[in-house]
């Protein structure tokens, strides 16, 4: 009696503590950036370069600044810039800038006929590269030719606050290519944000007489580069006090909480055990293989590919903040449905064919191949498991223990948007993305939230997958979905391997044997992740099968388990 | 060695040159019969040979020098940790009606003819397999075995490992985690080697080999269910109770090799016709070779078995999720409860399952139950596996008997019985 | 016509039976073992041959004890598989396959047959005596009577004594205190009737047993051991035609299929 009333305490407790956690998440700071309004500053030089903005980490340098005026775009319209000088910007600036020369004449296409040439610059920060509708367009006389990006790849042009369509524009970019673009209705989408942060120039000439050049530049954020170095210091900070977390772990671990009997952790880096590692495309290799492409394309891949797939709705912890990502992620929507409801019908229904579409077709297998916290935590694993350091393995009531906390979560993702909290700076997912891409993104709890993650996950496969309210959503319909993992309840010896090896602890894989076929009973549960672990472990024929479509993709093998076991290969990946 | 050895009375003397002469004529007896089946491949001889160099010629089990041997009573002892820590596993459960006899007179009346064997072995004093184990392994599963250990701790170093009830919950398996780190603690003292990873996996590595063999073995079985007689199958299986791991995994990997090029020639052991027998129950263990040798000589081929000192004897193998000294230890513990069809656990469901999957492989058409007198847990089972066999209309049949050969002519009959039974249509399996 | 022979060669007595290719008994025979178990086959079988003036016998086969030192048997066949294949032959027609008890001179024998008179189970007591004619030898010799005079003897029983006794050995000795104890030897033969009834009945699993029950074997001749068993099984007990004969006419039968193929 007693003890239940213990439990539920505890329960109610950690719920407790976890809502706080979530709701006042951004109050809790990690490593806050200074406000880029803040942190960025303007000067214009009289260098004699043509008109152009250029950056250098937060400076912003305006070069060829002689009779010119510079505008900043505020909340309330265009607002002159004096001397062109700023040592910070006033919080409601949109940043945005422009600068505007006195129009001139000179003939700039050889053509032997003297045109008026309105020179102009314009520059994005990098926190607009979200590219709300109007939020970076002057639409100003005095700024007469005037190109907006408006999404990854879209442009368009207006003069006089007019749109132009069927307009031949030049584009010179920073490579010295140029470029003739044709623009219709909607401007064009020929160039891309990866052109614009380089700097295009933009020339246009509706007459023999008239001439707009626009130097257009958008803030970089480069990868690889000092620039970038700053942007993964939080990630950097991160790493280490994992590591010195686990350190610490490993060391205090018999004092801790080792039982008696038990060997202390032990680190066997020095043992003589020769690292074969042979090439075989099993479904291990492909699952670390599309994961690695995942992690890549997810972080990187908006800016690899030009454009990203950026209306398909990812239901994967991949992080929004990263504006560079090769698809969006779906778990912005979930976490701020008040949001989603006020943004359209388009948008709610790409975000619900998406989810629709990945849940019946990939159910959770997203979850074990795509997911890029799911591949950290699978580093973590590996790294424990090259190094042969003692775990924590998990029994029924812990793992019970953490699908409660699972249930918080889901509660916590879903509401605490609507109730003024944002998920974002409680989820881990944040420290990652953005970061790695190169945008420096203030932490605040999610920091303490990644290392709690990088630790568990070290000593417990998966540790964060276990309470993932993501997941769990994408895993609910599971019966519905094409991807199965099945069972051969006559086969199975019940030998528990696939219940040691599943890093989300379900035990009803080896549990189960009453089923309408025997033979081909449904295992899947709505905490699978699809990673085809317990089929590797399983050591007899065809007992744990995973089925695409009702095909068979993976089935368990006795003599392939023999071979692993006696080559010594399953110690490797 | 013992003190016994020099404090030996001529009537002893007299007992112990009795107790040569008889159980090297039984041991020699069935060598001779197994000998004599039809179809013997010529790789079976080095097994033979490890059984007539204990039985018969009573030496110890051959191993690299220096090497302590501890007597395991059960699969449940990892060969594992053993082969880490520098010794070599030998699994002592008797089937000699010598040896029994002489337990007999310890023993209750009621005991189940392995303890009783066993304990003649203690008393006698005449088996160097039995007589030079540093240590012996007892795990605690029925009630005989339970007082066995008592018995064997009062006269050697004993470690005593208790088994869970029931494996159904996580705390029970891990409790046996516990009881195998006690063991290696005491096998440290005998040995003065610690378990570590390197050992540990090196010794799972040996190991893994020789069910790489067996796999092949079984797989080869599988494809060709009248390829090898089961009565070799079992000398095989026996054999491995008193052989150096590497060196049984060599003479296996021969074996398998001439069976494969007999089944590419397709040359079976016996006809198609011949009913295919699935012997299960208590253990049978050389030189109580009663069963599958008149199975096989009445015309019936035993196909297939799902006893402890056969198959199961390695047929599990431990499925290492976490790369660490303590995953693999979990491992050993998980293997040696959980997928275990000993009716020694409470609930044995998983029995029924596995020999519906060996019907199924090997095409079985009857089954033949195996219950030495006194093995009340395997008893119990019997009437659970009838129904079950009903179910899918299997024949089944229930013998009873123990280790002495009084009771070979009803055996006999019984057994002829039942291969007609299947031979007449009685049976079919589904 | 084809001719078809089975031998039941038991340690005390060697039975044999004639078929025609339609199953039908042509002759059956008996003559005591002796020694020479080939010997006294072949002059059986030949004298059985003659007395029905048949020249060939297409095939032989044997069972019981002997039957695999019976050279002149083409095949043999145990026990159980011969009495199975008897009762097609030597059951009354309203029998519904069923259990056979059969009571021989030396085991007593329960076998569980199917629908198509197929054996699904069998069990046997071959160690202990206590079911067999052999006990019933051995009390009709102290009774001073005969072993055919048993049976209708303890039908005019009024009060059957109660046996106690597990062991024949004991038993023995417990009816000659009775006897010494003056009491109708009438009622001591039903009580022994129903000690055997008794035994037998133990062999007998219930839930196994569907359709009615048959006697074979030398016992089933004896009425009063046929009246025990209905007493104790509170059913009625069916007798087999030649039931001393049904393990030679069921390898005869056995042998008429062999010699078809």
């Amino acid at each position: 009696m007693k003890n239940t009333w213990k439990k539920r305490l505890i329960a109610i407790a950690a719920a407790l503590l976890l809502g706080l956690l979530a709701y006042f998440a951004a109050d809790i700071p990690f490593y806050p950036y200074q406000e880029p309004l803040e942190r960025a500053s303007l000067q214009s030089v009289s260098d004699g370069e043509p008109l152009a903005f250029t950056y250098s980490s937060d400076a912003i340098t305006l070069h060829g600044a002689d009779h010119v005026t510079v505008y900043g775009l505020t909340l309330s319209g265009m607002a002159v810039i004096p001397n062109g000088q700023a040592a910070s910007f006033p919080a409601d600036s949109l940043g945005t800038l422009a600068a505007v020369k006195e129009p001139y004449t000179a003939d700039t296409n050889g053509d032997g006929i003297l045109e008026t040439v309105t020179d102009a610059a314009k520059t994005d920060m990098e926190f607009t590269q979200e590219y709300t509708e109007g939020g970076n367009t002057f639409l100003d006389s005095r700024l007469p030719f005037e190109a907006t990006i408006q999404h990854r790849s879209g442009f368009s042009f207006t003069l006089y606050s007019v749109k132009l369509s069927n307009a031949e524009i030049t584009a010179v970019l920073s490579d010295g290519r140029e470029i003739a673009l044709q623009t219709d209705e909607n401007g064009f989408s020929a160039l891309s944000l990866n052109d614009l942060r380089d700097g295009v120039t933009f020339w246009y000439r509706p007459d023999n007489q008239t001439t707009y050049r626009l130097a257009y530049q958008v803030e970089d954020n480069t990868v690889f580069s000092l620039r970038w170095l700053e942007a993964m210091l939080p990630f950097t900070l991160i790493v280490l006090i994992s590591l010195v977390c686990i350190i610490l772990d490993v060391l205090l671990r018999k004092r801790l909480y080792q039982k008696n009997g038990m060997p202390s952790g032990q680190v066997a880096v020095l043992h003589r055990e020769k690292l074969h590692f042979r090439f075989r495309l099993g479904f291990e290799m492909v699952r670390w293989i599309v994961m690695i492409v995942s992690f890549v394309l997810l972080i990187w891949g908006g800016r690899l590919l030009e454009n990203g797939l950026s209306n398909i709705q990812l239901p994967v912890l991949a992080c929004p903040y990263n504006l560079d990502q090769g698809a969006s992620a779906g778990c912005y929507w979930f976490s701020h449905i008040d949001a989603l409801l006020e943004s359209g019908l388009d948008e709610i229904l790409w975000f619900l064919g998406s989810f629709a579409v990945c849940a019946l077709l990939f159910g959770r297998l997203l979850c074990g191949f795509v997911c890029p916290l799911g591949f950290v935590q699978d580093v973590m694993h590996q790294l424990r498991q090259s190094l042969h350091t003692e775990g924590v393995s998990f029994s029924e009531k812990l793992y019970d223990g953490l699908r409660f906390i699972k249930w918080v979560m889901l509660l916590i993702f879903l509401g605490v948007g609507l109730i003024g909290g944002s998920f974002c700076d409680f989820c881990p997912a944040i420290t990652l993305s953005p970061a790695l891409a190169g945008f420096k993104t203030s932490i605040y709890f999610s920091g303490f939230m990644m290392v709690a993650m990088l630790v568990s996950g070290f000593f417990k496969r998966r540790c964060f997958c276990n309470i993932c309210p993501m997941g769990y959503l994408l895993g609910l319909p599971h019966k519905v979905s094409m991807v199965k993992l099945k069972k051969d309840a006559v086969a199975c010896t019940e030998c528990g391997a696939c219940y040691e090896a599943c890093p989300m602890g379900i035990k009803s894989i080896f549990t189960v044997r009453e089923g309408k076929n025997e033979r081909a009973i449904d295992v899947t549960t709505a905490d699978c992740i699809l990673c085809g672990e317990c089929i590797r472990r399983c050591p007899e024929d065809g007992a744990l099968y995973m089925t695409f479509a009702g095909k068979k993709i993976y089935t368990a093998s006795r003599m392939k388990f023999m071979r692993d076991q006696a080559d010594g290969k399953e110690a490797q990946i | 060695m013992s003190e016994k050895a020099l404090s030996i009375s001529p009537a002893q003397t007299r007992q112990r040159e009795r107790f040569d002469r008889k159980s090297v004529a039984i041991a020699e007896k069935m060598l001779r019969r197994v000998n004599e089946l039809t179809h013997r491949p010529e790789a079976l001889t080095p097994f033979l040979e490890i059984l007539r160099r204990v039985f018969v010629d009573r030496e110890d089990a051959s191993r690299p020098h220096g090497t302590p041997t501890v007597g395991t009573y059960c699969v449940m002892v990892p060969p594992e940790i053993i082969y880490a820590q520098g010794a070599m596993p030998v699994k002592l459960c008797g089937g000699s009606y010598t040896a029994f006899s002489i337990g007999d007179d310890t023993a209750p009346r009621d005991a189940c003819p392995l303890v009783k064997a066993v304990m003649g072995f203690e008393e006698i004093d005449a088996m160097p397999v039995y007589q030079n184990c540093s240590l012996m392994a007892v795990p605690v599963t029925c009630d005989c075995k339970k007082k066995l250990a008592g018995y064997l701790s009062q006269r050697r170093p004993t470690a005593i490992l208790h088994v869970p009830a029931n494996r159904d919950r996580d705390e029970d398996m891990e409790r046996f985690v516990e009881e195998l780190y006690a063991f290696s603690g005491q096998l440290a003292n005998i040995t003065s080697k610690e378990l570590s990873y390197e050992n540990l996996s090196a010794a799972y590595r040996m190991m893994a080999d020789a069910q790489y063999q067996l796999s092949r073995f079984i797989d080869l079985r599988r494809k060709n269910p009248l390829l090898i007689r089961g009565t070799f199958a079992m000398a095989v299986m026996n054999a491995m109770s008193y052989t150096y791991a590497p060196d049984w995994t060599k003479q296996l990997a021969a074996l398998n090799d001439e069976l494969e090029a007999l089944a590419r020639k397709k040359e079976m052991a016996v006809r198609e016709n011949q009913p295919r027998i699935l012997l299960t129950g208590s253990p049978v263990i050389f030189p109580n070779f009663k069963l599958p040798l008149l199975i096989e000589e009445m015309g019936g081929l035993l196909a297939a078995d799902e006893t402890c000192m056969g198959e199961r004897g390695l047929y599990d193998p431990p499925a290492v999720a976490d790369h660490t000294l303590d995953g693999m230890m979990r491992a050993l513990s998980n293997r040696a409860t959980r997928p275990c069809t000993c009716p020694t656990f409470a609930d044995n469901k998983r029995r029924v399952y596995r020999i519906r999957q060996l019907i199924q492989d090997y095409k079985i058409q009857g089954v033949v139950y195996h219950v030495l007198r006194g093995c009340l847990v395997y008893d119990y089972e019997y009437a659970v596996l009838e129904e079950e066999m009903g179910k899918i209309g299997v024949p089944i049949i229930r013998v009873e008997t123990d280790y002495n050969e009084e009771d070979v002519e009803q055996l006999r009959i019984r057994t002829e019985a039942f291969l007609e039974l299947i031979k007449y249509g009685g049976g079919q399996a589904k | 016509m084809s001719v078809y022979a089975g031998l039941d060669g038991g340690s005390t007595y060697l039975k044999a039976a004639l078929i025609d290719q339609n199953g039908r008994v042509l002759h059956t025979g008996v003559t005591s073992t002796g020694i020479d178990n080939n010997g006294t086959a072949g002059r059986l079988l030949h004298q059985l041959c003659a007395e029905i003036g048949v020249d060939h016998i297409d095939y032989t086969m044997a069972t019981g004890y002997s039957r695999k030192i019976l050279e002149l048997a083409d095949d043999d066949v145990s026990e159980i598989t011969a009495h199975a294949y008897g009762v097609r032959i030597t059951a009354p027609k309203n029998y519904r396959p069923g259990l056979i008890v059969d009571i021989g001179g030396q085991d007593s024998k329960v076998i569980y047959l199917d629908e198509q008179y197929r054996v699904k189970n069998f069990s046997m007591n071959d160690k202990c005596a206590a079911g067999t004619g052999k006990f019933m030898e051995v009390i009709a010799q102290i009774l001073e009577t005969t072993i055919d005079r048993v049976g209708p003897l303890s039908l005019e029983s009024t009060a059957p004594c109660d046996i106690n006794s597990t062991c024949v050995v004991f038993a023995q000795s417990e009816v000659i205190s009775l006897v010494a104890r003056k009491f109708d030897r009438r009622d001591i033969l039903a009580g022994m009737h129903a000690s055997m009834a008794r035994r037998v009945v133990k062999m007998i699993r219930k839930n196994e047993m569907g359709g009615d029950i048959l006697m074979t074997g030398g016992g089933a001749m004896n009425i009063g051991l046929r009246r025990a068993f209905e007493d104790e099984l509170m059913r009625d007990v069916y007798v087999a035609s030649h039931p001393q004969f049904n393990g030679a006419v069921g390898a005869a039968l056995i042998a008429s299929e062999r010699g078809r193929q």
